[in-house]
């Protein structure tokens, strides 16, 4: 679990897209203020041999033609999750339901930001320690995307449930709460 | 710059033909029953600006093209000119019937602005030698046009200047064909002869008129040094105030066909009033058509809409100031003030609607307009959304509860998916617009909208699927309403699974890919279901 000082960045601000005046700038560093103190981020990753990430996820993978491109040098396959925890979710709500738009909006807009941060370290946690053992990765692909079915999305919950309490799923496979993300990426051995 | 301030009027008088017995084509040759119709008609509304029963075909026909006339329509170009000639006006039987008119209106209606309604000289250039020849050559032979254009250029100076003698106070050039010139080439062969004309008339009001959409070459139209422009019903207004100088008026543009011709009263009306409670924030705006007002338009709805927006202007006319604070800071996002200014405007007796309209409102609609016209970002928009709301959280003691809301619409995340921020944001500007609008959350399946639809009637339900696989319900939904014989009802969908080509496949009725645009889209199919489009 990391939680610590996140400060207003270049990128961040161009994620959010906000006018760059004073006001705003205030508005900005409190909801951010407050972001660190609602986010509770939890990740979980597993790294499975090839046949059985298939196995796992049968039948979205197979089925998969993406999944089949990504991983058709693959050997290994880690599995990704990260989520920041209901509170965020449920204060954006709040905020709009007080009619505070830009609050919510932004508090919603840096939920999903900080969790694809949070991936991305994970990422290139995973692409460094392969370089270092003399492996390359593929890049990072996450159930929903092209025609990797959403329903995979059940294994993922199956999975880390018990690492990440309070992590749901809807019938609907989409992973709760919302600011949520799970992903593969696949290792290549040395040598292909 | 005072002399045009609020002025209403349409623009021309064609439906004055419907004042007399003789056709159209009589009018156009006889100055006793031209003027006749006029004074009919102009007795019977009140227009700030009158006309003379123009038609385009004039100067071409003076020049050498040959004209088709008929009873009941207006005259037409038959064929392109094979000898062209430069008439005086004087000489022109038709030009000197139009002379003859305007001298007498000038003696009937001395203390009205008349207009002297020239074509452009582009416009005529392309009667003379045909539409598509004249745009073709604007490449193959820009010499020759060039050419041509000096030509009809002195064509419309000697017929403006003739008619300005003759008793009009007003100079009005309309070029329709103008807009058809790629922007890059408008001011070489319009902008530049326009301004010289302009130029020439620099002691009355000039207006210019130019059809269809006319964004990009607005700096261009300024810069022909006319002291108004006058903006097709296209046109939003709200996005090119910021463009047009505080000298220059704003004019139009209610559409002449829609809303004037074929509107009911109630939409004259409620599309008068509203583009004035936008407009009329700015000194420089003048209410008017976004067209000529067609020769059948009934002569009561031209005077609905003269009467609304007189009476429109006179309720705004003593907040302007209060309700301009309130919008600017609207606009800049700032709430407190926007309270402050709330609280003085109800003291000051402005009604809360209008607060609302041209104040709280207007602010949006403009932030909307710059939006779509990618000038800024959903956040800053976002922004005025708050201050709108801080607005009307002082105002809302004063409303009476439900009783000045549009159309209820039902929004709802379909079955399968949980994501709701987009359609939270639809609900909010929906709401900032003026319409009741019932959420029924995320998650929702086909016998909940249902039901939704069977407890509040809607006139729209709105869809909202993040992924594709809940997409599929969306398709679901709309086949339930079908099977259970409901049509009345219009669907919308949006959100990161949709987009205009599965949204047709869907069978819906409207898509937009974000909140800002969804309600342009809602407000357009609205206004269609009322006229029964």
């Amino acid at each position: 679990m990391t939680k610590g000082v996140i400060r207003v960045t270049s990128r961040m601000l161009k994620y959010l897209r906000v006018p760059q005046d004073d006001q705003t700038m205030e508005i900005i560093s409190s909801v951010l203020e407050e972001t660190v103190g609602l986010i509770d981020i939890k990740k979980w990753s597993k790294c499975v041999l090839v046949d059985d990430f298939y196995e796992l996820f049968h039948p979205y993978a197979r089925s998969s033609k993406s999944i089949s491109k990504l991983l058709g040098r693959a050997e290994h396959v880690y599995l990704i999750v990260v989520t920041l925890g209901e509170d965020l979710g449920n204060r954006a709500k709040e905020y709009f339901g007080k009619k505070e738009v830009f609050k919510g909006y932004i508090l919603d807009r840096l939920g999903s930001f900080l969790v694809e941060e949070e991936v991305k370290k994970i990422d290139l946690e995973i692409t460094r320690q392969c370089k270092e053992d003399g492996h390359a990765t593929t890049h990072r692909y996450s159930p929903g995307y092209g025609d990797f079915s959403i329903k995979a999305q059940r294994t993922f919950f199956d999975l880390a449930k018990d690492t990440i309490p309070g992590l749901t799923i809807s019938h609907g496979c989409l992973l709760s709460s919302e600011k949520t993300v799970s992903a593969i990426k696949g290792v290549i051995k040395s040598g292909y | 710059m005072e002399i045009m301030h609020h002025l209403v009027f349409p623009i021309n008088a064609l439906p004055s033909s419907q004042m007399v017995e003789e056709g159209i084509d009589e009018i156009l040759w006889k100055a006793d029953v031209k003027f006749e119709a006029l004074r009919r008609y102009y007795e019977q509304i009140e227009a700030d600006v009158l006309f003379y029963f123009s038609d385009v075909v004039i100067q071409a026909e003076a020049m050498g093209a040959k004209a088709k006339y008929s009873r009941k329509m207006m005259p037409a170009v038959e064929a392109t000119a094979r000898v062209m000639s430069l008439p005086d006006p004087a000489q022109v039987p038709r030009m000197a019937v139009n002379a003859n008119v305007l001298r007498r209106m000038a003696g009937e209606f001395p203390y009205k602005l008349r207009a002297a309604l020239v074509y452009g000289p582009f416009t005529v250039a392309g009667l003379l030698a045909g539409e598509e020849a004249i745009l073709r050559k604007l490449i193959d032979d820009p010499k020759e046009v060039l050419s041509l254009l000096e030509k009809t250029f002195e064509c419309a100076r000697r017929y403006a200047l003739y008619l300005v003698e003759s008793g009009a106070n007003l100079l009005w050039i309309s070029d329709p064909l103008a807009g058809l010139i790629p922007p890059d080439q408008f001011w070489d062969f319009a902008g530049n002869f326009l301004r010289r004309i302009f130029e020439l008339f620099a002691s009355i009001p000039t207006i210019l008129h130019i059809c269809g959409d006319t964004y990009q070459i607005i700096q261009a139209m300024v810069g022909t040094g006319v002291r108004g422009i006058s903006f097709d019903n296209c046109m939003d207004l709200l996005a090119v105030e910021d463009e047009i100088p505080k000298d220059v008026y704003i004019i139009g543009n209610i559409d002449p066909v829609e809303v004037i011709e074929l509107g009911s009263p109630e939409e004259i009306i409620s599309r008068t009033t509203d583009l004035v409670s936008m407009m009329a924030l700015k000194n420089n705006f003048v209410l008017s058509t976004g067209c000529a007002v067609p020769p059948s338009a009934p002569i009561e709805n031209v005077r609905l809409f003269l009467e609304t927006g007189r009476k429109s202007f006179a309720d705004l006319r003593p907040h302007i100031p209060l309700l301009s604070e309130i919008s600017r800071n609207v606009y800049t996002g700032n709430g407190e003030e926007t309270k402050q200014g709330v609280a003085a405007a109800l003291e000051d007796g402005v009604e809360p609607l209008t607060i609302i309209s041209s104040g709280l409102t207007r602010a949006i609609r403009k932030g909307s307009t710059m939006y779509e016209a990618k000038s800024c970002f959903l956040p800053a928009i976002l922004l005025m959304v708050d201050a709108f709301y801080k607005g009307f959280q002082a105002l809302e003691n004063t409303l009476e509860l439900g009783g000045s809301k549009k159309s209820s619409i039902v929004l709802g995340t379909v079955k399968g998916d949980i994501h709701e921020i987009g359609k939270n944001l639809v609900k909010i500007f929906l709401e900032t617009y003026g319409h009741r609008v019932v959420d029924l959350g995320v998650d929702v399946d086909e016998d909940a909208f249902i039901r939704a639809y069977q407890k509040y009637h809607p006139t729209i339900i709105g869809l909202s699927a993040f992924t594709t696989e809940s997409r599929k319900e969306m398709g679901k939904i709309i086949s339930a309403f079908h099977r259970e014989g409901i049509r009345e009802v219009l669907f919308v969908v949006g959100g990161a699974a949709v987009n205009h080509e599965v949204s047709r496949s869907l069978g819906a009725d409207g898509y937009a890919r974000d909140a800002v645009r969804a309600v342009g889209m809602i407000e357009k199919l609205l206004q269609q279901s009322e006229v029964g489009v």
